[in-house]
C-alpha cells in the first residue's frame, strides 16, 4: 500500500499549499515618519486636516469613493509634509507612506501591502516614477506612471494616493500663484 | 521435448506479455482502488445535481456551524462588547466592529472602547479608532500615532475627563484633542474599562449579517462535486480522478478484447 501512502501525502502536500501568510509589512509608519525626518532632531509633532464639506467632492473625484475619516493626521516641517494614507487595491488597504515638499511628491513608499497579487508596486522602480509629480490644474499628475503587468488595480491605488497627498498638501500649505511679470 | 511445446524464443515472448498484463491490471486495480471513493463521491453528487430542481436543493439553507467555518463564514470566537453613552454598545467580532448592530469598519481584537464629549473611542490590539456617536468614522490611530508596544486596555481619568491607553510598554494619558499623550506614572490608579455581555438576539444578527447569504445543500454539493469544497487540491484531485477514469476504460477495454483474443 506504498502507493496509497504517496497518494495521502500528495494530497496533505496540496492542501497546505493553500495556506497564506499574513500582511506584508515593508516598513513600520512610525519607522517611515523618522526615516523622513531623519536630518531633524525629531519627528515633528503631528498636525490634523480636517475633511470638510468644500473638500469632499474633490477628494471623491480623486479616490472614486468619500474618504474613509474626518480627519487625517500629517506631520510638517516647513514646507515639507508626510502622509500616511490607505486605499483599496482590490479588496484589501494598500498602507503607504507619501511625503510631499514645495507641491511635489518626494517619495512614495509601499509600507504595508496586504493583498495577494500586485506586490511589484513595493518596489523603488515602480514607486520612484511618483518623484518630483505635482498637481495640474485637474488634480491629476504632472507626470505618466508607467502600470505594471497584473498590478493594475495597485497601481491605480498608489496613483490616487499621490493625488489625494498632494490635495492634501495644497489644503494645508496653500499654493502661492507666482506674480505676474509686469 | 514434445511438438506441441513452445519454442525457447515463443516462451519468452509469452513471458513478456504475461508480465506486461499483469503489470497493466495491477495498475488498473491500483487506479481503481485510489480513485474509488473519489468516483464513487463524483457519481452521487452528479445524480443529485441533475434532480436538484425536484429536490429543491438550491432553496435547503445549512445550518451546520462546522460547514460555515469550513468556508471562512462562521466567525471565530465569541463577539466582545462594551457600554458607550446612550445606551450604545460596541462590539468586536472576527476582526469587525460594531455599533450596536450597524458594521463600523475592520477592526482587530476590540480590546476596550470608551465615550468622550463628542466622540467615542474603540481599541484594537495595534490601533485606535475614532467615530461619532452616528457611526461615522474620524480617524484611525495606527502605529505612527500611538505609544510604543500593543495596546492592551482603554480607561478614563476624571476632571478634566481624558482617554488613557495602557500600552505594553505603560500607561499613557491623551489631549484633549486626541493628538498627543504623555506617559502617566506607573503608580497612578486608573481602572480599565470593563466588557460586557453581547445580548444572544444582537449576537445572532450580527453572526447571521457575517454569514451573508448563507449556505444551501445545492451549494456544498455541487462544490464536493467539482472539488472545490476542499479547496484548490479538491479541484486537481478531481481532474486526476477524470483522467484515471480514461485510463480504468483503456485497459479495461484491451484487458476484455485480449481475453476474447486468447480464448
Amino acid at each position: 500500500m506504498s502507493l496509497l501512502r504517496s497518494v495521502a501525502l500528495l494530497v496533505i502536500g496540496l492542501l497546505a499549499s493553500g495556506l497564506r501568510a499574513d500582511d506584508d509589512v515593508y516598513q513600520a509608519p512610525e519607522a517611515f515618519l523618522v526615516e523622513t525626518f531623519v536630518e531633524s532632531s525629531a519627528v515633528p509633532e503631528p498636525q490634523l486636516l480636517w475633511m470638510t464639506q468644500d473638500m469632499r467632492p474633490t477628494v471623491k473625484e480623486i479616490l472614486g469613493h468619500a474618504y474613509p475619516a474626518l480627519r487625517i493626521r500629517y506631520w510638517r516641517e516647513g514646507e515639507r509634509t508626510a502622509w500616511i494614507l490607505e486605499e483599496i487595491g482590490k479588496v484589501k488597504p494598500i498602507t503607504t507612506g507619501l511625503v510631499v515638499n514645495a507641491g511635489k511628491l518626494e517619495r512614495v513608499k509601499v509600507l504595508v501591502y496586504r493583498e495577494s497579487h500586485g506586490w511589484e508596486v513595493k518596489h523603488p522602480f515602480f514607486t520612484d516614477q511618483f518623484r518630483g509629480a505635482a498637481l495640474d490644474e485637474n488634480k491629476r499628475l504632472t507626470q505618466d506612471i508607467d502600470g505594471i503587468s497584473g498590478a493594475t488595480l495597485s497601481v491605480n491605488a498608489l496613483t490616487k494616493l499621490g493625488r489625494l497627498a498632494l490635495y492634501f498638501d495644497g489644503q494645508v500649505i496653500p499654493v502661492v500663484a507666482a506674480p505676474l511679470a509686469p | 521435448m514434445s511438438q506441441t511445446d513452445p519454442s525457447p524464443e515463443e516462451f519468452a515472448a509469452d513471458t513478456i506479455r504475461r508480465v506486461r498484463r499483469r503489470v497493466r491490471m495491477t495498475w488498473h486495480r491500483r487506479v481503481g482502488l485510489v480513485f474509488g471513493l473519489v468516483f464513487v463521491l463524483v457519481a452521487a453528487t452528479g445524480v443529485a445535481l441533475n434532480h436538484s430542481v425536484g429536490l429543491d436543493l438550491q432553496h435547503r439553507p445549512i445550518e451546520a456551524d462546522w460547514l460555515y467555518r469550513w468556508y471562512g463564514m462562521q466567525p471565530s470566537g465569541e463577539p466582545v462588547g462594551y457600554a458607550l453613552d446612550g445606551g450604545r454598545l460596541a462590539v468586536g467580532m472576527a476582526g469587525t466592529f460594531y455599533q450596536d448592530d450597524r458594521a463600523i469598519t475592520n477592526l482587530d481584537d476590540l480590546r476596550g472602547a470608551v465615550s468622550l464629549d463628542s466622540v467615542n473611542v474603540a481599541a484594537g490590539s495595534r490601533e485606535l479608532l475614532l467615530f461619532t456617536p452616528a457611526g461615522e468614522v474620524v480617524e484611525r490611530l495606527d502605529s505612527a500615532a500611538l505609544p510604543p508596544g500593543e495596546v492592551r486596555a482603554l480607561a478614563l481619568v476624571a476632571s478634566p475627563a481624558r482617554l488613557v491607553v495602557e500600552m505594553s510598554s505603560g500607561r499613557y494619558v491623551f489631549d484633549a484633542d486626541l493628538v498627543g499623550w504623555t506617559q502617566l506614572p506607573a503608580n497612578t490608579e486608573v481602572t480599565p474599562v470593563a466588557s460586557v455581555a453581547v445580548p444572544v438576539d444582537l449576537r445572532d444578527r450580527l453572526v447571521q449579517a457575517y454569514r451573508g447569504d448563507g449556505l444551501t445543500v445545492y451549494r456544498i454539493i455541487l462544490d464536493v462535486h467539482s472539488g472545490r469544497f476542499f479547496g484548490p487540491p479538491g479541484v486537481t484531485v478531481v481532474d486526476l480522478s477524470a483522467l484515471a477514469m480514461v485510463f480504468l476504460t483503456l485497459t479495461g477495454v484491451w484487458y476484455v478484447i485480449r481475453r476474447r483474443q486468447t480464448g
